[in-house]
């Protein structure tokens, strides 16, 4: 009796256990994330429209730039443009499937539109929020869609759209849309966007954010890439170019002035049927309403100011990815790339790596602001300090003069003057170390960090005024005056010689203005990834990168292209995965 | 009969017994039972006299001295030792020796007698796991047992390890076995990392845990009907692992200690400075004449270079001098006629990072036990440096093992370990700055103490490998305290509760600093520091109950229930910083990094609970049923999917039972088994079926912004989600002929996989690259046989040999298209293919077919018939791939199944030597069919700076050596894409001898020692094989079954020499 007692009682005691589990059965599986959070959990308040606002934001930080993908992808491949062959590698030097950064561009893009997606119906779905809050964060959306697909379908052409997210019931292959059909989507996304949206200088426009008048200066450019795009095959256009260099009799490479060639244009695939002047009346409309102040204030900044970063996100700045200094996620390396990291001393120790080339150089007047205050006229590499050297830019009469006293003829005249006068002995070499470097991401919080807070221009009003000249340029028959006026407050405020109908370098010819504007263009929006985009939409890109006698730049980097460098292959992954698309862009595996 | 028997045996053995002084004696009882046991022969050691135990077991002897060792014997039971120090009784308790009767296993939740499984169960036992002195008992299964591969991941000491019983059954899920430690399931959550070391592929292996000299058994189950009882866990197979616990008997004391050498086993030969230099001119040149490149002077000139005054002339004061290639022959000081002096001077990089490896074992134990429990204390402390420089692992492990009969019915066990691990890791299996790599490709032609971190071009490559094995930190320390312990109630003899309550706790902390003169470290970084950690615990309880009886003497039912649940919690941190003002601190103080990293930091539960049965019906000891159930509910799968059951059948004939068969007088042991059944797969991260948002914070301004973005690494949601089925059909048969002189396993599977839980890649347009499915099937289908010979068996010198080979056949099916295994690294993408008849481990690419030898080779191709001649004159020496379709075009219809990483058999074969007390064996294993996608060679491109081996420099194309080129022209620039194709695709069949062991056992006669074991082995002494990297012998990507049989510079495998000495009390 005892004995049985005893071994009820370690029963019970062992079965216990089994006895709360039981109870507790269907709590015990179910699961309770703790260190995240489901989507329907962020609420429904203006504070949860900034979440999903910023999260979609934020794909352009993390990852697009942070992995320094963006913006070699959107600049590395233009006529203009150079730096170390190693540094250009294989994108630069044309083989778009030897690097990842083609493919990122892909998956970053659809990344935020499915990102946005999700957003908007989160968004839409919410009902104790501030309706013209609600209405702006989906206006912002609409325009972050937009610019991906447009970013996206200048680089790929033909593109698969998305309205919702595959969670959503979205088919998972989605065929590609003809162009057409995507411009018609990537409009009608703008058109929502600009009413939808704050203008810039209401009150509850917030700094970083992008506004009405982003979309209506984007659907400017956009209407005049379609435009210029669908131009007629006679059309034909200036471009400066030529050999890079020539040898001498030792072999050193010596620069050269670049020729004016004139290109006939071919008209862009898919853009077929756009009707050109439509296109181009539409983008002047839009163009003209940013200027006149429909969509907000703007306006050309002094030049002093302009990539000042007390004014990043104002003035004449539209879009522009924000960044945080020392930050591992929202810092980046465009400072690196462009400006070259310095120590505490001003020593580069790494980067420089990104130039513009002599011929670029040489499209400016002598006192354009660009080429004074835009480019870096000293540097010192790490590896100089040991022999005192230093590097001067460019290698002119004037800047030999100024920075190592010589002449010429090869006469010492005079000691260097400030600020060559540190001692240091100023050298030129004709590669990577010697190219006209930007000073537009020079302004950072700390320049010495490995991530700093430069932020990259996506689109600047500047631009939209120069979409403005090209499109009268274009529905004007004979010399636009209203074209040489837009293009002139510019060349105003960069302190460059003013564009004039007659007299001397008068422009004289609907060809010229035309030329002119798109070299403005390239003088103007060097290093904001503008260039190679428009050498595609005015169906110019291989004749120019061709054009460069020999294949090669100054610093060694492959020029020559192909008809398949039209185009950006889309990734292996997306044509083997989605049963929608069958092969490659022409000439990609 | 018996009794008369015994009665001349003591008349025997009377006869022989000499007249001594001391008395000595004893009983001698059935260590299990209790009972006398009557005959025993007890024989002073190293005497010829003795006597035998009477009727009630007792023996009196007489001998010469204090203390005396006597050796007590009897027919089936484990012969034993006892030191007798005086004439006081002494009660000596004999145990059934297992290996001569019927041996016991343990199976899933119970242990039974071999003879009566009906399922396919492998076994091995300490002394078989142990030779060749492994650290962790996987080194010590691999190749030992059929049907089970074990794969190294790569050389490094502590490397992480993956095993595979029976194929793959799973493109993603892991396909690790379950290990189940003492009864309660054995997992270390995983190596924690941080941004600091992310590019750094190697792992920690947590078998490291588990002291190998502490496991007295280990079972691994491969059939279903072995298996479902571990039901949604139990589709890899199921290892129990069983250690060891104190015998009845006196007190036991054995320390053993081994030193090992190791060094690298073979190396990659790469260009030395002179031919490096020559290359690097050719290159120049190549692409000069091919491409119409313009270069001034050649890389590797042979002249002098001065800066330039302030007047624009030289200074010759200041001279640098560019060597020529044959300068690097005759390496010194180069003067020129101002006096300016330059060193010139190569390096080999793989002698800067390798060394010789030592590594040092200390193991003691002490065990014993009583009628009333047992104990078992031992230690470990292992200490192993790598082959690389700064890598190498130390251990110590602690462990007990105590129990107590508290009366009749209850009795208490507790079994607790605690490890602890220091492991140094070497940055391999690393795809972009790694030791390895950059051994390998890091130009010859700097001497280690340049400053190469100077260089851009030269640090966009690699680092500088000899600072980099000085400087570069990762160190990783790991504890782990484990322990299962039990209390029994014995109803009645027939019933029994058995309550199990299992603890694991492991703690994983991960400190890594890279200085100024790594890659990652260097400036504008200014040191990277990072420290994360994770932990891992888990808890079980089991409630078993076991009925086991005889029924009129021909039934015997074993039947176990039981309810289970484990409770898993996991969590990490990480931080990393940067911009340090110094070096000295490394990551010991983080504070000090001016640009604090990202901080992460998650936490995650998951929860199994189960109900399971098993019947075990024996009907005359010849026909064997076997029947189980588990139904499993897992926290991972959503609502209408959380619940599973897994059923199992078997059924075995001992034939060898049968009087028609023991009529034959051909069998000592034949039984037929035959078995299904169903098990599941879980293996899936927690959360996957619920949507989930990640921080994506966006600093509009300057400042950051909160916001959240959908977690996209896992794809969309898969809410539908369920368990992975696998079922699983054996046949077998185990042989026996001359009293097992000569034995034979043969089992043959066939299983299938349904509803794979597997990552598909998705359009990546869909915002995801990839998603979780249930979809498509797989079927292994395969051969084991296990057999052992006894050559020479009843000879003086003994020679048993034992062997094992595995055939198995992996397809995939179901799927409704072809899919790709996740991205190798940048740049090699959907490298293993996932179709419809073809094995999971296919890997796909282009086929080549040669070069362009000239113009006219160029022009056949129709896509450059109207080349210009530029275009045409470029291609020439470049690689041909072979175009596959009617489109000239080269894309991915061109692309088709080059290789496959799963073997056609493997094997491995142990022979074993003994002659008195010395014992020899050696162990070869082997493997044969399978590829390896070699992709180190993915970095010889033939272009650029980077070195090359020596094969591909011996075999490049140029025009004079068109007919043996195998490697395009040397070009520099970046003009050549190389894509994946076979010539990445090497087999990597090998047989390698993987140990040599030699022993030798001294028997001593007095009170302070017993024996002592001197022994020497050597492993991985040679490999026979055609593959051209380190060792086929690898898998980079771990325990990930669907990207097996890579290699991307690996740790090199090691060749080791010891010693040891093994010494009982």
């Amino acid at each position: 009796m005892k004995k049985h007692n005893i071994i009820f009682l370690l029963g019970l005691v062992f079965l216990s256990p089994l006895a709360v589990v039981n109870t507790s059965c269907s709590d015990v599986l179910e699961e309770k994330p703790k260190s995240a959070i489901g989507p329907d959990q962020l609420g429904d308040s203006d504070e949860a429209i900034s979440l999903w606002v910023s999260g979609v934001y934020n794909k352009w930080c993390d990852d697009m730039f942070r992995w320094d993908n963006f913006p070699r992808v959107l600049e590395l491949d233009n006529d203009y443009v150079s730096g170390p062959d190693w540094a250009f590698s294989n994108l630069g030097a044309g083989n778009f499937q030897g690097d990842d950064q083609t493919n990122t561009m892909w998956t970053g893009g659809y990344s935020i539109i499915n990102r946005c997606n999700l957003a908007i119906k989160q968004i839409k779905a919410m009902s104790k929020c501030t309706e013209d809050f609600q209405n702006n964060a989906l206006g912002e959306i609409y325009f972050q869609k937009a610019f991906v697909y447009f970013m996206l379908t200048r680089a790929y052409g033909e593109i698969p759209l998305f309205d919702k997210t595959v969670n959503d019931g979205a088919a998972y292959n989605q065929p590609r849309q003809s162009i057409p059909d995507v411009y018609t989507e990537i409009i009608r996304l703008l058109e929502d966007a600009k009413d939808l949206m704050y203008t810039k200088d209401e009150s509850r426009f917030e700094l970083g954010h992008v506004s009405a008048g982003a979309a209506a200066g984007l659907l400017a450019k956009v209407y005049a890439t379609m435009g210029s795009g669908a131009l007629g095959s006679g059309t034909e256009i200036v471009v400066k170019t030529g050999a890079a260099y020539t040898l001498d009799n030792e072999g050193n490479k010596v620069l050269t002035y670049p020729s004016s060639k004139t290109f006939t244009k071919d008209v862009v695939a898919g853009y077929e049927n756009f009707d050109a002047i439509d296109c181009y009346t539409k983008a002047a409309a839009y163009a003209k309403a940013v200027m006149d102040g429909d969509y907000g204030h703007y306006e050309l900044m002094d030049f002093d100011a302009l990539w000042d970063r007390n004014n990043y996100n104002t003035g004449e700045h539209m879009f522009m990815i924000n960044a945080k200094s020392g930050d591992e996620k929202l810092g980046n390396r465009i400072h690196r790339w462009f400006c070259g990291t310095p120590n505490a001393a001003g020593v580069i120790q790494t980067g420089l790596w990104i130039g513009q080339r002599q011929h670029w150089y040489f499209l400016f007047d002598h006192d354009d602001y660009r080429i004074n205050q835009g480019i870096i006229h000293k540097y010192q590499y790490y590896y100089q300090e040991e022999g005192n050297n230093a590097c001067y830019y460019p290698k002119t009469p004037e800047y030999t003069l100024k920075a190592t006293g010589y002449d010429t003829n090869g006469q010492y005249v005079q000691a260097p003057e400030a600020p060559y006068d540190d001692g240091h002995v100023y050298i030129y070499n004709v590669d990577a170390t010697g190219l006209a470097f930007t000073t537009k991401f020079a302004d950072v919080t700390d320049p010495t960090l490995d991530r700093t807070d430069a932020y990259y221009p996506m689109l600047r009003y500047s631009d939209i005024v120069l979409i403005y000249a090209e499109a009268m340029a274009e529905i004007s028959s004979g010399v636009s005056s209203e074209a040489i006026k837009a293009l002139n407050t510019l060349r105003v405020r960069n302190n460059s010689v003013l564009a004039v109908t007659s007299g001397d370098n008068a422009i004289t010819t609907k060809v010229a203005l035309r030329s002119t504007i798109l070299e403005e263009r390239a003088k103007e929006l060097a290093f904001e990834g503008n260039r190679r985009w428009d050498l595609i939409r005015w169906g110019i890109y291989l004749q120019v990168m061709n054009s460069i006698t020999g294949g090669y730049d100054e610093c060694g980097v492959n020029k020559s292209r192909t008809a398949r460098n039209l185009l950006y292959p889309l990734p292996n992954s997306e044509v083997q995965t989605n049963d929608a698309i069958s092969e490659n862009n022409p000439g990609w595996n | 009969m018996k009794k008369l028997l015994l009665t001349s045996f003591v008349c025997l053995l009377a006869m022989l017994t000499y007249a001594q002084n001391l008395p000595i004696n004893g009983i001698v009882i059935d260590s299990k039972t209790g009972d006398p046991i009557i005959g025993a022969s007890v024989l002073i050691k190293n005497k010829q006299s003795g006597t035998i135990t009477d009727f009630d077991g007792r023996f009196v002897l007489k001998v010469e001295k204090y203390p005396t060792t006597i050796i007590v014997k009897y027919i089936g039971y484990k012969s034993q030792e006892y030191v007798m120090k005086s004439g006081k009784e002494f009660t000596i308790r004999l145990s059934e020796d297992s290996e001569l009767l019927d041996e016991v296993v343990v199976v899933g939740y119970g242990s039974m007698k071999k003879s009566d499984m009906s399922g396919a169960v492998a076994s091995i036992k300490s002394k078989d796991l142990m030779t060749g002195n492994p650290s962790d008992l996987s080194q010590g299964l691999s190749g030992k047992i059929a049907g089970v591969q074990i794969n190294q991941n790569d050389g490094a000491p502590g490397a992480g390890v993956s095993i595979q019983i029976r194929g793959a059954n799973s493109f993603s899920t892991n396909t690790q076995p379950l290990f189940i430690v003492d009864g309660v399931p054995f997992d270390a959550g995983s190596t924690p990392s941080s941004d600091a070391n992310s590019g750094n592929n190697q792992s920690f292996n947590a078998l490291n845990f588990i002291n190998p000299h502490d496991i007295e058994s280990i079972e691994v189950l491969k059939d279903a009907s072995a298996t479902a009882i571990y039901g949604s866990r139990g589709a890899n197979g199921v290892v129990l692992i069983t250690t060891k616990r104190g015998e009845h008997g006196h007190d036991k004391v054995e320390f053993s200690s081994n030193f090992t050498i190791s060094k690298v086993a073979n190396r990659v030969h790469v260009l030395k400075p002179s031919t490096y230099a020559s290359y690097i001119n050719e290159e120049t040149l190549n692409s000069a004449y091919y491409y119409g490149t313009p270069y001034g002077k050649l890389p590797y000139s042979g002249t002098w270079s001065y800066s330039l005054n302030a007047d624009q002339t030289y200074n010759y004061n200041n001279g640098t001098y560019n060597p020529s290639p044959s300068d690097f022959d005759k390496p010194g000081i180069y003067t020129d006629e101002y006096g300016n002096k330059e060193v010139v001077g190569g390096s080999n990089w793989q002698d800067e990072i390798y060394q010789v490896g030592f590594s040092q074992e200390y193991n003691l134990s002490v065990s014993g036990g009583s009628d009333k429990g047992w104990y078992a204390f031992s230690g470990n402390y292992l200490d192993q440096s790598g082959t690389i420089k700064n890598s190498g692992m130390k251990r110590y492990s602690l462990r007990s093992n105590l129990g107590r009969k508290i009366n009749k019915f209850l009795e208490l066990g507790s079994n607790m370990s605690y490890t602890n691990s220091d492991t140094d890791f070497a940055k391999t299996s690393a795809y972009d700055y790694g030791v390895i790599r950059s051994s390998l490709i890091f130009p010859t032609t700097f001497t280690p103490d340049m400053d190469t971190t100077s260089s851009d071009e030269l640090n966009w490559l690699a680092a500088n490998p000899a600072e980099y094995v000085k400087s570069a930190k990762d160190n990783l320390k790991s504890i782990n305290f484990f322990s299962s312990s039990y209390a029994q109630i014995q109803f009645l003899p027939y019933l029994k509760f058995r309550q199990n309550v299992g603890v694991s706790y492991t703690s994983q902390r991960r400190q890594t600093y890279y200085n100024r003169h790594t890659q990652e470290g260097k400036s504008p970084v200014n040191g990277k520091a990072g420290q994360s950690d994770s932990w891992w615990q888990s808890m079980t309880a089991e409630s078993l109950v076991t009925f086991d009886k005889t029924f009129d003497k021909i039934h015997h039912i074993n039947a176990v229930a039981g309810f289970t649940i484990e409770k898993a919690k996991s969590g990490y941190k990480s931080m990393t910083a940067a911009n340090f003002p110094n070096d000295l601190t490394e990551a010991y103080d983080m504070s000090l990094g001016l640009d604090p990293g990202e901080l992460q930091s998650g936490a995650s539960d998951q929860a199994l609970l189960s109900f399971l049965g098993r019947v075990n019906y024996t009907l005359k000891d010849k026909y064997i049923f076997t029947t189980s159930y588990r139904r499993d509910g897992s926290s991972k799968f959503s609502e209408n999917n959380k619940w599973a059951n897994f059923l199992s059948g078997a059924f075995a004939w001992r034939l060898s039972e049968e009087k028609f068969i023991k009529d034959l007088g051909l069998f000592s042991n034949l039984k037929w088994r035959v078995s299904y059944g169903q098990t599941g797969n879980q293996a899936i991260s927690d959360y996957r079926t619920i949507p989930l948002l990640s921080v994506s914070n966006y600093p509009f301004g300057g400042s950051s912004s909160s916001g959240f973005s959908e977690v996209s690494w896992r794809g969309p949601v898969s809410a539908d989600l369920k368990w992975e089925t696998t079922d699983q059909y054996n046949v077998g048969i185990d042989l026996g002929f001359d009293s097992n002189r000569y034995t034979l396993t043969a089992d043959y599977y066939y299983k299938k996989t349904k509803d794979l839980l597997q990552e598909v890649k998705i359009p990546s347009s869909t915002g995801f690259s990839n998603m979780m499915v249930n979809s498509g099937h797989v079927t292994n289908e395969g051969l084991e046989l296990t057999a052992h010979v006894d050559v020479f068996r009843d000879t003086p010198v003994k020679w048993s040999v034992d062997g094992n080979l595995s055939f198995n056949k992996n397809k995939i099916g179901g799927l409704e298209a072809d899919q790709f295994a996740n991205t190798l690294w940048y740049g090699a993408d959907d490298v293993f293919i996932q179709r419809n008849g073809c094995p999971i481990g296919a890997i796909y690419g282009y086929v080549e077919d040669g070069f362009y030898d000239n113009e006219a080779e160029v022009r056949a191709n129709p896509l450059y018939t109207n080349a210009s001649d530029a275009t045409v004159k470029g291609l020439i020496g470049e690689i041909k791939y072979r175009n596959l379709d009617d489109d000239p075009k080269l894309t991915e219809s061109d692309k088709t199944i080059i290789g496959d990483t799963n073997p056609d058999y493997t094997y491995g074969i142990t022979n074993t030597i003994r002659w008195k007390n010395l014992t020899c064996s050696f162990f070869l294993q082997g493997s044969h069919g399978n590829d390896v996608f070699n992709g180190n060679l993915l970095d010889v491109k033939m272009g650029n700076i980077g070195n090359i081996p020596e094969f591909a420099y011996n075999s490049r194309w140029t025009p004079a050596t068109t007919d043996k080129a195998k490697w395009p022209k040397a070009i520099s620039g970046y003009n050549r894409t190389m894509l994946i194709s076979d010539r990445y695709v090497e087999d990597g069949s090998y047989i390698k001898l993987k140990n040599i062991n030699v022993s030798y056992r001294f028997d001593f006669n007095n009170e302070y020692i017993s024996n002592l074991v001197l022994y020497a082995s050597a492993t991985n002494l040679f490999t026979i094989t055609d593959y051209s990297w380190f060792d086929p012998d690898v898998n980079a990507f771990g325990t990930d079954s669907s990207r097996r049989g890579v290699d991307i510079y690996s740790y090199p495998a090691a060749r080791t020499f010891s010693l040891g000495v093994k010494l009982g009390f």
